[in-house]
């Protein structure tokens, strides 16, 4: 079997600076098609160590390998993916007791239904997969039936024709399934733990090509899930070893399963993974622009009103279809840029509740549309004209149940390269008129970025004068080809020029940075309103983005939602950015804090009953981005604050750190990591299997 | 109940009000490991440095026997221009008995400037009259 195979080709992550690659030669870059493929892969010595990675979203090194790297979805979509959504375990495999408590009305509400897929396949994917109604073929072509068709055939129900969507996710799609819940990644639902808490199975190949049928001791699927004669039927066959190449791991304390699901690619590659999958639903969501220092000790109160609003206010919006639960997810997204003096900092607080779907839900024809083919030999899969390929969604606001004709050039901004010129014309128009009447007309923003009760600005209008000419010059050389970052860069060196001999001069372009930012910001987390299926408002990644989000470096850190650190984090970012700025460098960038429920993973980072993520994500080409985020890595190793560092983001943790943020102090075999070793060592033969070990996974003392 | 913290801190007690007698126990640290009484008009004033270390407040019940751990609650700030301060306030009685704490404040502040980016005062003042 010839594996496709690319010698000494350069690897690089989405949002690496597109000019250079991260890793400009590899050793070689290898993409199975299939198990077998896979097997193949990990058993032949001679490709030495090596890791799986999916669409290369993650900001760490986890994906990296020392040798070989596994892709299950070429990142650049030109070669077939491990894409294919699996019909041979579900339902096929699935224990004839688990079948017939599915077939009871009651089940499909409780707990939903299930999907099986290969690793490579992108979230919006799966989202648009589930969001289909299965035409319940009981006689299908490929001979297979789906779950919806056999459960009709075999119980005359119709219970699982769908459609379906995910009771959690992100907020971009981009990422495959298996690389988004295998590093934790999360939504912002903190009536639930991350994605890898919907997984129910998964199928890993282990070093020396040994796969492993890995599932979750589960009430819900009682009295197991699959049916181990089914299973070794399907995947003890000769072409993927035999009967002795394939061990089911099912345990009634989960050891492995919790410790497999969010690893970091040490123990091994996936192949697959089960799903849980909910009845698809709606999602109201509010947001509204606040003041951090308002803000922040609402977040401490876990029973506040921060948590349990009420979906409908008096005078306020009325989704079309009843909510179904209470408020359940949080976010809340700061500005790093002070204002009102530097006392203030900006917040758009944004809350959602689920709802009971639409007739013709908004957001389903933008953020999936019509099936383009049946079969995509690259995907593997369906292909569906927008999913993956679209804006973000965007409602009309005066007809909140539609899609805008024609969304707005902010929401653009980034596809074009060119949406600060907006921003920096309301700045000039406000300093303008400032400076034109003396001080006597004051704009919105102006109003808000100065404190009342003092003369300063006024002293600063000559130097004001000055700024204008810079920001009309700034305005007339704006090239729409050119980077967000690049933009950004160059209005901050043209305002915040440390070297600026003249203390006016330096005052007044810092208060119009601040100005354009705090304009920016307002215009970005506006007040809001809408519904729209699950995944149009989960997933809010602009798909036709050239700009924004590339040469981009974020750390995300996990808190205890009520401890008081979590707020000293903020506070501290705050403070560093101010610092900053008296120093004639700022971040582009927010800290968003997103609230979550814990996980079952022996290493998430969700250890909390609430616990909070702080993202702090920059650009890389404006100097005092890169030092914020590494000053927040920093600032969250820092034993004293205790912050948890996502795996798929910026992660400089070492082997003390983790063993103190997840280990037993008393002693490492015991603990949370302790377990997650002892896992590990079970599928690595003791730690003699060792080929998925890398630079990253030992650094961070991910090791046996 | 003992506090860990890490690297150089200093602990300053800012308030002291109990019938028992109290005091400071800091063990682990570089150099100022020792005991350190606690009462109204006391100074304590001590700077704290050491990979890990920890501090455990104690108080003498009447007729003794002997030193007592005290109960503590621990809160967490960063403030300008102080930086990442812990405040322990504590109690005279035993670990996690009661739900007041004011027999004694100690408030910590964080000396590691990696930790602390104090912006230092303001140099520009954007005020307009009103």
């Amino acid at each position: 079997m010839a594996i496709e195979t690319v010698l000494g080709g350069a690897w690089t992550r989405k949002h690496d600076d597109p000019r250079n690659a991260h890793i400009p030669t590899t050793t070689r870059i290898a993409y199975p098609k299939s198990l077998e493929e896979l097997i193949e892969i990990c058993r032949d010595e001679s490709l030495g160590r090596l890791k799986a990675a999916g669409s290369h979203w993650a900001l760490s090194e986890a994906a990296i390998s020392d040798e070989t790297f596994i892709e299950t979805h070429d990142p650049r979509n030109q070669r077939q993916a491990m894409g294919r959504t699996l019909k041979d375990v579900v339902p096929h495999c699935l224990h004839p007791e688990l079948l017939q408590r599915m077939s009871e009305p009651s089940f499909v509400q409780e707990h939903g239904s299930l999907i099986h897929v290969e690793a490579g396949k992108r979230v919006y994917q799966l989202y648009a997969e589930l969001d289909q109604v299965d035409p319940l073929e009981l006689r299908p072509a490929d001979g297979v039936q789906t779950l919806g068709a056999f459960m009709l055939d075999n119980f005359g129900t119709t219970a699982f024709e769908g459609p379906w969507g995910m009771e959690t996710a992100g907020n971009a799609g981009g990422q495959t399934i298996v690389g988004a819940f295998s590093t934790g990644t999360h939504g912002g639902d903190f009536d639930c733990g991350p994605i890898a808490d919907s997984v129910v199975a998964i199928h890993l190949v282990a070093d020396g090509g040994v796969h492993y049928w890995i599932e979750s001791s589960d009430e819900r699927y009682w009295p197991q899930l699959t049916d181990d004669d089914r299973l070794r039927e399907v995947y003890g066959a000769a072409k993927y070893g035999g009967d002795d190449n394939f061990r089911i791991v099912r345990a009634r304390d989960n050891a492995v399963f919790d410790a497999a699901i969010v690893a970091a690619g040490r123990f091994g590659a996936f192949y697959s993974v089960v799903l849980r999958a909910l009845p698809q639903y709606a999602r109201y969501e509010r947001r509204r622009l606040h003041v951090w220092q308002d803000v922040k000790h609402q977040i401490l109160d876990r029973n506040g009103k921060i948590y349990r609003d009420a979906a409908i206010l008096p005078g306020g919006y009325v989704p079309s279809t009843q909510v179904t639960s209470r408020q359940r997810f949080l976010q809340v997204a700061v500005s790093l840029t002070p204002h009102l003096n530097f006392q203030r900092n900006l917040v758009g607080v944004t809350k959602q509740w689920k709802l009971q779907l639409q007739d013709d839900p908004p957001g389903r024809a933008e953020r999936v549309g019509d099936l383009v083919t049946a079969l995509d030999p690259r995907l593997q899969a369906p292909r569906f004209s927008n999913a993956g390929n679209n804006f973000s969604y965007r409602y009309d606001p005066d007809d909140p149940l539609n899609a805008e004709d024609d969304p707005d050039p902010i929401a653009l901004a980034c596809s074009k390269g060119s949406f600060l010129a907006g921003i920096i014309e309301a700045a000039i128009n406000e300093i303008e008129d400032f400076v034109r009447t003396n001080g006597a007309v004051v704009g919105a923003g102006i109003a808000a970025v100065a404190a009342l009760g003092g003369g300063g600005l006024l002293l600063l209008i000559p130097a004001l004068l000055a700024i204008l000419i810079i920001l009309r010059a700034l305005l007339e050389a704006f090239d729409a080809d050119d980077r967000f970052g690049e933009h950004m860069e160059n209005i901050k060196n043209s305002l915040l020029d440390p070297n600026e001999p003249d203390p006016a001069k330096r005052a007044a372009g810092l208060f119009a940075w601040q100005l354009i930012v705090y304009l920016g910001f307002r215009a970005q987390q506006s007040d809001r309103d809408y519904e729209a299926i699950s995944y149009a408002v989960t997933d809010q990644k602009d798909y036709r983005n050239i700009s924004c989000e590339v040469n981009v470096d974020s750390v995300e850190v996990f808190f205890d939602a009520v401890d008081q650190r979590l707020i000293a984090f903020v506070d501290a970012l705050l403070a560093f950015e101010i610092m900053q700025e008296f120093q004639g460098r700022a971040c582009v960038g927010y800290a968003s804090l997103r609230f979550m429920g814990p996980t079952r993973a022996k290493i998430g980072m969700q250890r909390h009953p609430t616990t909070c993520s702080v993202e702090v994500a920059c650009l890389k080409d404006v100097s005092g981005g890169q030092e914020m985020v590494d000053y927040a890595a920093r600032l969250a190793l820092n034993p004293n604050i205790g912050g948890i560092l996502h795996w798929g983001q910026h992660n400089d943790a070492t082997a003390a750190d983790i063993e103190r943020l997840f280990g037993d102090p008393t002693s490492p075999a015991n603990g949370d990591l302790g377990a997650w070793r002892a896992a590990l060592a079970e599928v690595t033969d003791s730690g003699s299997r060792d080929r998925f070990s890398s630079d990253f996974t030992r650094r961070t003392g991910l090791e046996p | 109940m003992s506090e860990t913290f890490y690297g150089p801190w200093r602990v300053v007690l800012t308030s002291a009000n109990s019938h028992f007698a109290q005091r400071m126990v800091i063990t682990g640290s570089d150099d100022a490991d020792g005991e350190y009484a606690i009462a109204f008009g006391q100074v304590v004033d001590v700077t704290v440095s050491g990979a890990e270390w920890r501090l455990e407040t104690q108080f003498f019940p009447f007729g003794g026997p002997a030193w007592q751990p005290g109960d503590t609650r621990r809160s967490t700030r960063f403030e300008a221009p102080a930086g990442l301060v812990a405040q322990i306030d504590g109690a005279a009685r035993p670990p996690g008995t009661g739900t007041t704490f004011t027999n004694l404040t100690l408030v910590c502040t964080c000396l590691d400037p990696e930790t602390n980016p104090i912006p230092g005062p303001n140099p520009y003042d954007f005020t307009i009259p009103g």
